[in-house]
Parts: C-alpha cells; sequence; structure tokens
C-alpha cells in the first residue's frame, strides 16, 4: 500500500508546560469570556512579582555550578564529581537538534579533541574552602537520614557519574524555569515519577543531593527570595518522589483500535480545561455555563436567538433536572437547528465526521469505523447516527451522563498517529466549512491503485502518459482524485477508414480532418491481387495506387512500426522480398520488423523497461497501455521471456488479430485531448493559448488544405434562396475567397440558424467525444468552427 | 503560548539556563505587565461602545455589505464577530504573544469568511475601524502597545 497523500498533516507543536498568563487566558478562551476579575488580579500579582523571580533565575543560573557541585559532593566521594558534568554549550549534538551523535560513534580523533574541550571543572579551591567555612556556620543545613551511604565515583562508573550529574543539572535548571514562569507545573511535567525511572538504589541519594542543592541555592538568594526557592524545591522533591505514575489509557474506539496508553507527564503537561458538567446542586451562572459550552460542542458556536430556536424549553428542563446533559446533547443533534447547520450542505461522510467531532470529540479513527456509521446514517438518517454515536459506549466512558462533550485534543490524550493531520485539522474552529470530507479522502489517498487504474500518475485519462510522469505529485488537491478507467471508458477514436463508405468523401478521406502528428493515412492494407476494395461501389472500382501498391504498404508498415520513415540501411530487405513474393504475411512481417535490430536499439535497449513496454505496446498494437493490470502481465513476460517473447506475445494476441489481421498494416488507434494536445504545433503549452492552437482537427484542415470554391458559392446559393431579405451580405459574403472560411461565416451565422443546429451534428467527432478542457476551449468560439466545417457539406445537401 | 512559555521552551531545547538576553526580554514583559493588565481592563469595559462605534464607522465606509443590508441576524453576527475578535486581542496583549490571535483568530478564517461569502475586504476595514476606534480610547503610549496586535490580524485577514 502507498501513501501518495500527504494527509495535510500540520506540525504540531505541543505545549509541555503551561504558566500563569497562558493557564488564564485558557481558561477564559474554553469559555468564551473576558478573564475575570479574580483572575486579572492573579496576572497583575503574577506581573508584580516578576522582577523579583527574574532575579533568584539569574542568580541560580550563575551559581549554577556551584549548586550542582554541593549537591553532588554530598552524595560522592573519591574524586570531583564536576568533574564529569558536561554542559552543553552547542545545541549541535543534543537529542532533538537534528544531528545527535552519540558518544560511541565519535571517532577515535574526534573524541580526544572531545575529552581535551572537557577540562576538569574544578572548583577554585579557595572559594571551595571559603564556601566550607561559610557551610559550617550556617544554619539549617539539611541532615542527611542515617540509612544514607554516600557512594564512590570510581565504582559508580564513567556513564552512570555522567547522568547523574546531568540529572542533577537538568533539576537545577526546570526549577529555575520554574521560578520564572511563576508555575510549578514545568516541575511536575518533567520530574514526576522519575523516581521510577532512575534505578532504585540511588533514590535516596538523589533526595539528599536535592536537599543540599535547596539549602546552597538560599544562600545565593535575599531573605525574600529563600521561602520562594525553598518552596520550589520542595515541589520538586515531593514530584520526584511520586511513584512512576501509571499510564493513561486512551480507550479503544472500536474493536480494531484497542486503547493506547499515554505517559502521565503528557496529560500533566495539557492545559487545564475545565470540564463542565450538569449536576443537580449547582447555580444558575455554572448551569447556564455548562449548557453555553453544550452549544458550543454540539453546534461549534454560542446560540443564541438569532439563531431562531426554540431551544429554550430543552434549555429549562435541563436546569430542572429533568434532562441530563447525555439527553440534552442527543437533543440537541436531533433538533432541526443542528440539521440545517451540519447534514443538509454537506456530503454524507463530511456529516459522519462532523458528527463524531461534536458528539465524540475525535475524528474518525479508521475505515472500518466509518462504515459502520455509514451503515447506520444510510439506514436511519441523522437521528439514527446521533443516537447511535450517543448511546456508544465511548460516549458513556468519556462523558457519561453528567459531563458536557469536549474535544480530545492533542494533549488531552494520544493521538492515532494515522489521522493526525486531519484530527487536528478537523479542530479547527473553521471546519464545518470544509466541504470535502477529511477522512474519506485521506483514506482513499492510501490506495494502492485499483486494478483498473493505471500506474502511473493519478489523471483523469491515463490513455495519453507523459513517460517522465511516474512519480505523481505528493501534494495533490482533494477534489482532482481519479476516476477510474477501464477498456469500457469513452475515448476518441481515430477513423480508421473503415467506414468511409459511410462518411467519407469520394477519395475515401473523411472530411474529419487528420489529426496532426498521426502517421500517413489511417489505413493501409495488403490486397495482393490489386484489386479495387469491394464496399466501394458507389464510386465505382478504382485504383489508389499511392495507397495500395506493395511498396507503399510496406513503407506504411516502417512508418508505423519505428515512428518514422527509416534510413536505407535500416531496411529488412529480406523481409521485403519474402513479403512481396507472397512468402509471408503483412503480420509476419510486422514481427521480422520489430525483432529487427534497429527497432530493438530504438525502443529496447536504451529505455527503462515501463518505458519500453509502452512504446513497443503502442507502435504494434497501437493503443497505449491500459492498466495496471496489463502492465504486470508484460513486467511478467518480459522478465520470463525477454524482448522477443513480448513482440511475440503482442503480435500474437487475439486483440492484434482482430483489429489488424493478416494483412493490415497497424494503425494509431486511440487519441485523448491530450495527446493531441502535445502533438499540435504548439506543443502542449498551447493549451491555454486558445488562439493560437486549433482546436479541432478540422480547423486545423481548415488552414491547411484549400477548398473548392465551387461548393461554397453553392452553399451561399442555397442560404440566398431561404433568406432573400439578407441578400445583400450574401453577396458580399460570395466574393469573399476560400481563404478566409471565417470571415465568410461569421455573417451567415445571423440568420442560418437551421445551418448551425445541422453544424452540430457533422461535427468532427474528436471534438464531440472529447472530454472538459477541449470542449471548454471549443466553447470559446463555438460558431466559427461550426460554420468552417459546414459550409461546403451543406452545399452538397441542401435539404 | 506567552513570551514566556516561548523563551522557555527554547532554552529548554538547548539545554541551557536561560540566557542575559531571554532575562531581559522577560524583565521588559514583566515590567509594562501593570499596562497590560490596565488595556485589557479598559477594553473589557468598553467592549459594547467599541463595538457599536465600530461597526457605525464600519457601515459608513461600507455601505454595501452584508450586515448593513438589513438583515437582523447578518447584523448580529457581525457584531458578535467584532466583540469576538476584540476579546482575542485583549487575550493576545495579556499574554504578549500573537498566539491567541493566530490560532483561533486567523488559521481557517479566511476560508470560513469566503464560504460564508462575506467579503473579506469589508472584513478587514471592520477591523480597521475598530483599531481605530479602539485606540481612541487609549493614551499613547497604550496605544503604541495594542496597535501591533491589530495590525497583525489586519494584516492576517487580508485577501
Amino acid at each position: 500500500m502507498i501513501d501518495r497523500t500527504n494527509g495535510g498533516s500540520p506540525p504540531a507543536h505541543p505545549q509541555v508546560f503551561h504558566t500563569v498568563p497562558t493557564a488564564v487566558i485558557a481558561e477564559a478562551e474554553q469559555r468564551d469570556r473576558y478573564p475575570q476579575q479574580s483572575e486579572l488580579r492573579e496576572l497583575s500579582a503574577f506581573f508584580s512579582s516578576g522582577q523579583k523571580r527574574l532575579e533568584i533565575a539569574a542568580a541560580l543560573a550563575q551559581n549554577a555550578d556551584r549548586i550542582v557541585a554541593a549537591g553532588a559532593n554530598r552524595i560522592f566521594t573519591g574524586g570531583s564529581p564536576m568533574a564529569y558534568l558536561e554542559r552543553a554549550t552547542d545545541p549541535i549534538g543534543l537529542p532533538g537538534s537534528g544531528y545527535y551523535i552519540g558518544e560511541d560513534f565519535l571517532s577515535a580523533k574526534a573524541r580526544s579533541k572531545a575529552n581535551l574541550a572537557q577540562e576538569p571543572r574544578s572548583i577554585d579551591p579557595t572559594s571551595g574552602l571559603m564556601d566550607w567555612f561559610k557551610s559550617l556556620f550556617a544554619q539549617g543545613r539539611p541532615n542527611a537520614p542515617s540509612r544514607f551511604r554516600t557512594i564512590d565515583i570510581s565504582k559508580y562508573g564513567v556513564v552512570r557519574m555522567k547522568r547523574s550529574m546531568r540529572d542533577l543539572d537538568w533539576f537545577l535548571r526546570y526549577t529555575t524555569y520554574a521560578i520564572v514562569a511563576g508555575d510549578t507545573n514545568i516541575l511536575s511535567v518533567n520530574v514526576r515519577g522519575l523516581r521510577g525511572v532512575i534505578p532504585e538504589d540511588v533514590t535516596l541519594a538523589t533526595v539528599v543531593a536535592l536537599q543540599e542543592m535547596q539549602w546552597k541555592a538560599a544562600q545565593y538568594v535575599d531573605a525574600e527570595a529563600k521561602a520562594l526557592v525553598k518552596r520550589y524545591f520542595e515541589v520538586l522533591i515531593t514530584e520526584y518522589l511520586v511513584e512512576k505514575p501509571n499510564p493513561r489509557l486512551r480507550f479503544g474506539a472500536s474493536k480494531l483500535h484497542p486503547g493506547q496508553p499515554l505517559p502521565q507527564s503528557y496529560y500533566d503537561s495539557a492545559l487545564p480545561t475545565p470540564r463542565l458538567v450538569i449536576k443537580p446542586g449547582l447555580s444558575e451562572t455554572e448551569k447556564q455555563e455548562a449548557i453555553r459550552a453544550a452549544y458550543r460542542q454540539v453546534f461549534e458556536r454560542d446560540v443564541t436567538q438569532i439563531y431562531g430556536v426554540a431551544l429554550y424549553d430543552l434549555e429549562s428542563q435541563v436546569k430542572n433536572g429533568q434532562l441530563s446533559m447525555k439527553e440534552f446533547v442527543r437533543q440537541l443533534g436531533c433538533s432541526r437547528l443542528y440539521r440545517r447547520e451540519f447534514y443538509e450542505p454537506f456530503t454524507i461522510s463530511r456529516v459522519i465526521e462532523l458528527a463524531c467531532r461534536h458528539f465524540l470529540g475525535r475524528g474518525l479513527s479508521c475505515l472500518e469505523e466509518f462504515q459502520t456509521y455509514f451503515e447506520v446514517i444510510s439506514e436511519g438518517g441523522l437521528p439514527a447516527l446521533v443516537n447511535a454515536l450517543v448511546d456508544s459506549q465511548e460516549y458513556a466512558d468519556y462523558f457519561g451522563e453528567e459531563t458536557v462533550p469536549y474535544l480530545r485534543k492533542l494533549g488531552l490524550e494520544a493521538q492515532e498517529c494515522r489521522n493526525w493531520g486531519p484530527q487536528l485539522s478537523l479542530f479547527r474552529y473553521s471546519t464545518p466549512v470544509r466541504k470535502v470530507p477529511q477522512f474519506v479522502t485521506t483514506f482513499a489517498g492510501q490506495q494502492r491503485p485499483l486494478p483498473n487504474q493505471h500506474p502511473y500518475g493519478v489523471g483523469n485519462d491515463p490513455l495519453e502518459i507523459q513517460f517522465g510522469a511516474i512519480f505523481p505529485q505528493e501534494t495533490r488537491h482533494p477534489k482532482t482524485q481519479p476516476a477510474h478507467f477501464s477498456t469500457t471508458s469513452r475515448r476518441i477514436l481515430i477513423d480508421s477508414g473503415l467506414h468511409n463508405g459511410r462518411n467519407g468523401d469520394r477519395n475515401g478521406n473523411t472530411h474529419w480532418g487528420r489529426v496532426p502528428g498521426t502517421f500517413g493515412h489511417p489505413l493501409l492494407k495488403l490486397e495482393p491481387t490489386h484489386q479495387p476494395r469491394r464496399g466501394n461501389n458507389a464510386q465505382g472500382p478504382y485504383l489508389d495506387v499511392a495507397r495500395h501498391s506493395i511498396e507503399a504498404v510496406i513503407l506504411g508498415t516502417y512508418r508505423q512500426v519505428f515512428g518514422r520513415d527509416v534510413f536505407d540501411g535500416q531496411r529488412q530487405m529480406v523481409a521485403e522480398t519474402k513479403l512481396k513474393g507472397g512468402e509471408i504475411t503483412l503480420r509476419e512481417f510486422v514481427r521480422q520488423l520489430a525483432k529487427s535490430r534497429p527497432f530493438r536499439r530504438l525502443y529496447w535497449e536504451n529505455l527503462y523497461i515501463t518505458k519500453a513496454i509502452e512504446y513497443i505496446h503502442r507502435r504494434l498494437l497501437g493503443r497505449p497501455t491500459y492498466s495496471r493490470e496489463e502492465l504486470n502481465r508484460y513486467y511478467d513476460l518480459v522478465a520470463k521471456q525477454g524482448f522477443y517473447g513480448l513482440v511475440d506475445a503482442l503480435i500474437d494476441s487475439p486483440e492484434y488479430i482482430e483489429e489488424f489481421g493478416e494483412d493490415t498494416v497497424p494503425y494509431e488507434r486511440y487519441l485523448t485531448p491530450r495527446g493531441y494536445a502535445m502533438r499540435s504545433p504548439q506543443g502542449p503549452l498551447a493549451w491555454w493559448k486558445l488562439r493560437d492552437n486549433p482546436d479541432i482537427a478540422g480547423d486545423w484542415m481548415a488552414a491547411h488544405t484549400p477548398r473548392q470554391p465551387v461548393k461554397i458559392r453553392s452553399t451561399v446559393d442555397s442560404v440566398v434562396a431561404s433568406a432573400p431579405s439578407a441578400r445583400s451580405a450574401q453577396i458580399a459574403m460570395a466574393t469573399a475567397t476560400s481563404q478566409q472560411p471565417r470571415e465568410m461565416a461569421q455573417p451567415a451565422s445571423d440568420q442560418s440558424t437551421r445551418t448551425n443546429q445541422g453544424a452540430g451534428s457533422e461535427q468532427s467527432p474528436i471534438v464531440a467525444g472529447s472530454s472538459a478542457p477541449m470542449s471548454g476551449s471549443n466553447a470559446e468560439r463555438p460558431s466559427a468552427s461550426a460554420n468552417d466545417q459546414k459550409l461546403p457539406s451543406s452545399g452538397t445537401n441542401p435539404s | 503560548m506567552s513570551i514566556i512559555t516561548q523563551s522557555i521552551a527554547n532554552a529548554d531545547r538547548e539545554a541551557r539556563y536561560l540566557s542575559r538576553g531571554e532575562l531581559n526580554t522577560l524583565h521588559r514583559y514583566f515590567e509594562r505587565g501593570a499596562q497590560r493588565l490596565r488595556i485589557a481592563a479598559i477594553v473589557t469595559a468598553n467592549i459594547d461602545t467599541i463595538v457599536e462605534k465600530g461597526s457605525e464607522k464600519f457601515w459608513q465606509r461600507c455601505q454595501i455589505t452584508p450586515s448593513n443590508s438589513g438583515n437582523l441576524t447578518f447584523r448580529s453576527s457581525c457584531m458578535r464577530d467584532q466583540g469576538w475578535y476584540l476579546r482575542l486581542i485583549t487575550y493576545a496583549v495579556v499574554v504578549g504573544d500573537i498566539d491567541p490571535l493566530q490560532a483561533s483568530g486567523i488559521k481557517g478564517a479566511k476560508a470560513m469568511y469566503t464560504s460564508l461569502e462575506i467579503p473579506l475586504r469589508n472584513l478587514v476595514v471592520c477591523m480597521d475601524c475598530l483599531k481605530e476606534v479602539t485606540l481612541d480610547l487609549l493614551n499613547p503610549e497604550d496605544q503604541e502597545e495594542v496597535s501591533p496586535y491589530f495590525d497583525y490580524l489586519i494584516q492576517g485577514l487580508t485577501p
């Protein structure tokens, strides 16, 4: 399975902790209100104490080495623990910086260099002595419990020493962060439960070290700040001592998706969003707030009088306690307003996505879940879907009877990574605006190409491909999903000349016009007896040497098989002689050409396999490959039997025999608008240059082949006869030359509506069968092109 | 995300203590804390007046707009949205960061208004009026503090 689609995943930067202002704002925002007076007071206290806290943080950061050294010296003996402290000065090499270099992977040279750089950070002996003196007189130095034993550095090992020192430093660092932020949340997110991670035997030592650091840190700040520092270290130690917390589990959405565990710290770091509940004992305002929250969850906005809702009855029932919150949400889902806002404007799959958001607070989890709900909604409509969601086990697990549903966002619980992008994007507030279903398109993008889809790219029409376009654009628009394409799809057929008895002129040329870039005459047929063809009786027997001589057939075959006229040295004289002598059929001749050295060099040796198959297929069968299945078959064939096997398979295929038989030169059978554009004089770019690019083959013909003025005059006469009042205009027209058909056509179109209507049916089939871009360009000047085509033929057929 | 959160997150990513420069920035932020709160309080107290005056001004400048078409629903939703944006501005001012504005005011807002067939240009004009009316209430020092947030909002909504 290839995931070709970028799920539109936005980069998510989860907030890993919160501070006083963010917490206040988040709370206010969640309830859609301004910060309250109490909150403003809290903020104001936070701001006014800010200077003090910054000073403390700065002082601690400045003396970080000493503080850490104090803690370390307390628990380690037999060396200088500070020698093991590596402080990151350079972000490069740290995990998360992009290129993390594990220490074991350093080269010998780099390692010695790194060692040199880490000069043992010895504490200045005098200041150490001073510290020691000071500490003798300082009060309140913590006593270690009697169970505590110091750790010998040499026994402890280098790696563990480094880790321990790093951890001590990090504890201090997080403490300074927390002091700056004015919130202990950072500490709990980063430290909580570390005891369960760090080996059991050093728990006690760590606590002793932390207490020592706490005491030491207090030395560097003034009396007022001492209490603050002490408090944060207390929190640090308490959080450290917490048992390793149990991971929080995300309840499974379905049998296919058992729950996922989420670390406690992940949960702790989430912004505190209040869960609103409706209980009998609550005050009126609290109830009102919960009801508004329910509106915001279900309707994604506050619902007020202006929406013309008669939900007040329900509201009062909720307030009275007659309705539980669950029932209230259900009623909201079944309301007329919900139907109008979230059901009627959208396709069913979008409705399911949105309902999942509104009633379960999450996005769809998997395709299977979507299918379940799709079945529900197709059988019972929207109310059934709402009931299914509200009655689900998941709703009961998360929200129960009382809680207002909420969005289970990033940070609140584990998110499924396979729907990461759509989940987050669904939670953005403007989601109902998006008309394209988010999840279903993503699931559709995780596709293996359908059996009838062409493996290259995902264009609507795989018939005409550009060989370089194997790698589709990664960021495709969800609207341009591939259309299924199969052998039964309608496509443009190039006239093969087989039906020229019906709609061709005397020479067997159809007036559809020749598609520029196709080879020679549509049909070349080897007729050894050189008899005139049957089925052309109206014109009487005749022999067209240019088309039916054996030499012409041979040349035509070369053109078709090689794609061009070959040089004399490349001609297969032996095969030609045999064909002329009637020893081999034309089909055999084609086979020999295809197996010849020049052909092999041209279409096999220099190309990669897919392109080679594609070219040879076009040359010998006259059409591109249809689908992946077909190509797979050829890959298989080529792998097992090689080039000659492929040629044989194509020429012996039932399709070849049915289409071309033994005596017809293969011809190009299909052309798509895109391929047509690629062959047109200006190349594919000329699509947007409508004026330079003849938009139908007939137009192109009109510009390149001279016409017979006699026919045009007869047309004019017939028009004149039918509309004598516009005589002067017709006379003017009659004097026009045949080289300017468009100028003539314009005045005629005023009155001869009959002519125009007829033109529609007799237009080039290339136009009639073309797909959107082509008819789009054609629509620019319909009357002109129609009349170009029309004039000669209507002359012969005045009725 | 506030300015504090941001600098801590940056420092944490590089595993270092807060640098001198960051401490200075925070210092300035704390210094101005009282001022920020005062601005927020002023705006909160005058919310109705601001929205009313702002929409009057808006309708003078843009007479052909859905909210001025006499449709009561359009009218009140327009005023509600103005109040809503004003609230986001106060959040941003308090936090000292554009994050609240960006996260819920600008991302996707264009798409939403376009799909509601509300001309974005008119919306920008409306925000302009709102800005002018708000700034009228404040002293020059406060104006300097608030106007970048309005500018950011207008920039984000400009089609």
